[in-house]
Order: C-alpha cells, then sequence, then structure tokens
C-alpha cells in the first residue's frame, strides 16, 4: 500500500515536476527556467518572496553548471570578456542579494514584486530583438580598454563553416550596464542571460554565440556570489533547494539535446507569453500587497 | 586541416586559453555536476523517506520487537542523517566548480602575461571567497 504523501512530499515532488519542466522547456526556447521558476514559487506554490529567490538562485545554477561543459569544449565563450564583466556583476549581485535579504517579508516586499514583474515583461522585446540577426560581429577599430585587455578572438561557426574573429568594443558602456544586470540577478535569484546576452550582442559587438555561452559563464559567477548572501540571510533552504537543483539540472540537459532534433520556435513564443502573464500578476499582486 | 571545412582544432592558439585548459575547465565542471546532481538526490530521496517513515517509525520505536520488521523504520534507519547537509555539501561542491573556473582562468592569464586581467580575475574570486566567510563567521 502506497502511503498518502504528506504536504510537504507533495509540494516537494510538485517542485520537482515544475523545474524538470521548465528547465526542459526553458533550454528549449533558449531562455533558462528561472525567469518563470521564481513567479510560479510565488505565485502558484505559496512560497514567501525570499524562499522563492533562494531557491531559484539554486536553480539557476545548476541549470548553468549542467550546460556549461559543453560550451567550454566548444571554445565559444570569451573568457576575457567573462572576468572582466564578472568584476562588475559580482559586486552588483553582492548588493541585490543584500537588498533581498534586508528587505524580504518587510512592508516594502510588495515593491520587489513590481520590480520583478516589470522586468518580466521588459524582456520580452529584449527577446524579440534576440532573433533578428545582427550581421556580421564588430571587427573594426577596438576601444583603448578593449585593446589593453586583448578583448579580441575567434571562434568556431559551424553552420557558415568558418572561423569569425571578432573583437569588443564600447567596454565602459557593457560593464555599467552588467552591474545593473548583477544586481538584478541577486535582488532575484534569476540568471539575467537575456540582459547579459543582449548587451553583449549589441553594446560589445560580440558573435551572438560567443555572447550566450560567456554569459553562461558569468551566470554561474553572480549566482554564487549571491548565494553567500542569501545562504547569510536564511533565505536557502536546502529541502527547497534540492528538488529545485535536481529537475533544472536534469530538465536543461534533456532539453538541450532534444533542441537539435525539434523545432521549438513555437516553446519561446509560449515562454514569452508566459513571462507576460505573470509578469502581470506579479505586478498586480505587488500593487494590492502595498 | 581544411579551408573549407574548418574543425575547432582549426582555431588560432590562444596563449593564455590553450585548448588544454578549456579541457580541464570543462572536466572540472563535469566532475562537479554529477557529484553536485547525485549529493542533491540523495538528500531530496532521504528527505522524503524522513518525512514518509519517521513518525511512523516513532510510533514504532516503543515496540522493538517489530522494530526491524516494518519497511518505515527500516528505511528511517537507512536515511538516518541529515539531508540538509548533503544538500549542502552539493552546493558547497558546485562552489568549488565556479571558484576553479575562475582560478584555471586566473593562472593562464598569468603566465600570458596578461597581469591586469589576470588580476581582476583573482580579485573576484576573492570578493566571493570574502563573501562566503562573512556570511559563515560574520555578524
Amino acid at each position: 500500500m502506497i502511503p498518502d504523501l504528506t504536504p510537504l512530499a507533495d509540494l516537494l515532488i510538485t517542485i520537482l515536476i515544475v523545474a524538470v519542466l521548465a528547465g526542459f522547456f526553458g533550454a528549449l526556447a533558449g531562455l533558462g527556467g528561472g525567469m518563470i521558476l521564481q513567479p510560479i514559487f510565488v505565485l502558484y506554490l505559496g512560497l514567501s518572496f525570499g524562499d522563492a529567490v533562494g531557491a531559484s538562485a539554486i536553480g539557476v545554477l545548476a541549470t548553468s553548471l549542467t550546460t556549461g561543459a559543453a560550451f567550454t569544449r566548444e571554445r565559444i565563450m570569451d573568457l576575457r570578456v567573462a572576468n572582466l564583466i564578472a568584476s562588475v556583476t559580482v559586486p552588483g549581485a553582492l548588493v541585490g542579494a543584500t537588498l533581498t535579504v534586508l528587505f524580504a517579508g518587510t512592508r516594502i516586499e510588495p515593491l520587489f514584486l513590481i520590480a520583478f514583474g516589470l522586468i518580466l515583461i521588459a524582456n520580452i522585446p529584449g527577446t524579440v530583438a534576440l532573433r533578428r540577426p545582427k550581421g556580421e560581429p564588430y571587427n573594426g577599430r577596438p576601444d583603448r580598454l578593449a585593446e589593453l585587455l586583448h578583448l579580441e578572438g575567434n571562434y568556431l561557426d559551424r553552420p557558415r563553416r568558418k572561423v569569425v574573429h571578432y573583437r569588443a568594443k564600447r567596454v565602459r558602456e557593457t560593464m555599467g550596464v552588467m552591474f545593473g544586470a548583477g544586481v538584478i540577478s541577486g535582488l532575484f535569484g534569476i540568471g539575467s542571460g537575456v540582459l547579459n546576452v543582449l548587451t553583449m550582442d549589441r553594446v560589445t559587438g560580440l558573435p551572438i554565440k560567443v555572447s550566450t555561452t560567456t554569459s553562461n559563464y558569468v551566470v554561474g559567477i553572480d549566482i554564487m556570489a549571491s548565494l553567500a548572501i542569501l545562504f547569510a540571510g536564511g533565505l536557502v533552504q536546502p529541502t527547497l533547494a534540492a528538488p529545485v537543483a535536481i529537475g533544472s539540472a536534469a530538465g536543461a540537459y534533456f532539453g538541450g539535446r532534444m533542441l537539435p532534433k525539434m523545432d521549438s520556435g513555437w516553446i519561446r513564443w509560449v515562454f514569452l507569453a508566459l513571462m507576460v502573464i505573470f509578469g502581470i500578476e506579479e505586478l498586480l499582486k505587488g500593487v494590492t500587497g502595498l | 586541416m581544411s579551408a573549407e571545412n574548418p574543425t575547432i582544432e582549426d582555431l588560432p592558439i590562444d596563449p593564455a586559453f590553450p585548448p588544454e585548459t578549456y579541457d580541464r575547465m570543462a572536466r572540472l565542471l563535469e566532475v562537479t555536476a554529477v557529484v553536485f546532481f547525485l549529493l542533491a538526490l540523495i538528500g531530496f530521496v532521504a528527505r522524503l523517506v524522513q518525512d514518509w517513515a519517521m513518525p511512523l517509525s516513532a510510533v514504532i520505536h516503543r515496540e522493538p520487537r517489530s522494530w526491524y520488521w516494518t519497511p518505515e523504520a527500516y528505511f528511517s534507519n537507512l536515511f538516518a542523517f541529515n539531508p540538509s547537509s548533503v544538500i549542502l555539501l552539493g552546493v558547497a561542491v558546485m562552489m568549488v566548480a565556479v571558484i576553479g573556473r575562475s582560478v584555471i582562468s586566473a593562472i593562464g592569464l598569468y603566465r600570458a602575461q596578461e597581469n591586469v586581467l589576470a588580476s581582476i580575475t583573482v580579485s573576484v574570486v576573492t570578493l566571493i571567497a570574502i563573501a562566503f566567510l562573512l556570511a559563515r563567521y560574520g555578524p
């Protein structure tokens, strides 16, 4: 006889299933699952904002590391750019996570929900913009900082069967925006992948594949920094973190393997629609909580 | 090498990050991801089993004769450890992966005498380490 599930077991298994689905479809949509995990936890599973941030951060870290090995072997990520960007995103993430620890559960918390709702909605044009091809990567004169730090590289573009050379530009502007991406990452326990990729693609002038893989590296470091603060603030519940990590990592792994075999265009649109719905719901929850 | 159909071997060698560096990083990530996944899985299953078996076994404890013959008691004994510690150990393993990857980068940059970027990388690692130490031992 199988006994009835206790409320805790019921919650943990639900979280596991949600994390698997978010990881799987997030990988297929190329958006990562973090953006929808956090709102599902807060809006539908009844987790507090702080616990949802901690659990989501663990899920993002697990996904980043699971998919990171394949990106690394392909030698597409730009380690110079990644380490430079991490120097501003990590302080940003520490600031963001500190704000969450200080204000989660207080009267200010609804403002966090409103901000997250706005960020979810603001991601839509960014994600759509990334679908439009930018043309050839920047290959002009590097700016002084890029020249000093040797921010240029090559990668193998398999579909076009050529080695592509690129250079970074507008490094100062990139670092300014990326500090903000780090703050958002720490505040909400998400990877800020869309903002990272959009900035590297449109501001720094890196090819989209280099931007995507470099973002994966940066997200890992940011989230690790955030976790230090979230742990200290008691916002990472290991019991909740385990099913999120297992589900996100397994979902992302299998989603990544399925990606070349199926047409994932419609999944991206479903994901974007979910982000709009969740964004509006978070906004409403925040406004009614004020 | 083929100019018409280049492979990853045709990429120019970066003095700071030769192919071995990328392989080393990838191996580190693969190993730590598997270890983390297993630890999280053990912690998760243990938590579920404890949740299911513990209240029953607490009752069974009062009847020593039936102790070893109930599946609930057997499993609660088997998973008689703190699942949270196992999961946190998994997170610590992931931390090793993230920090290790940055340290490998920094070593490559120092070897290529790109000292500015190497120092920046070390600073980031140090900042994360300080944050963890403060989180663990701070106020």
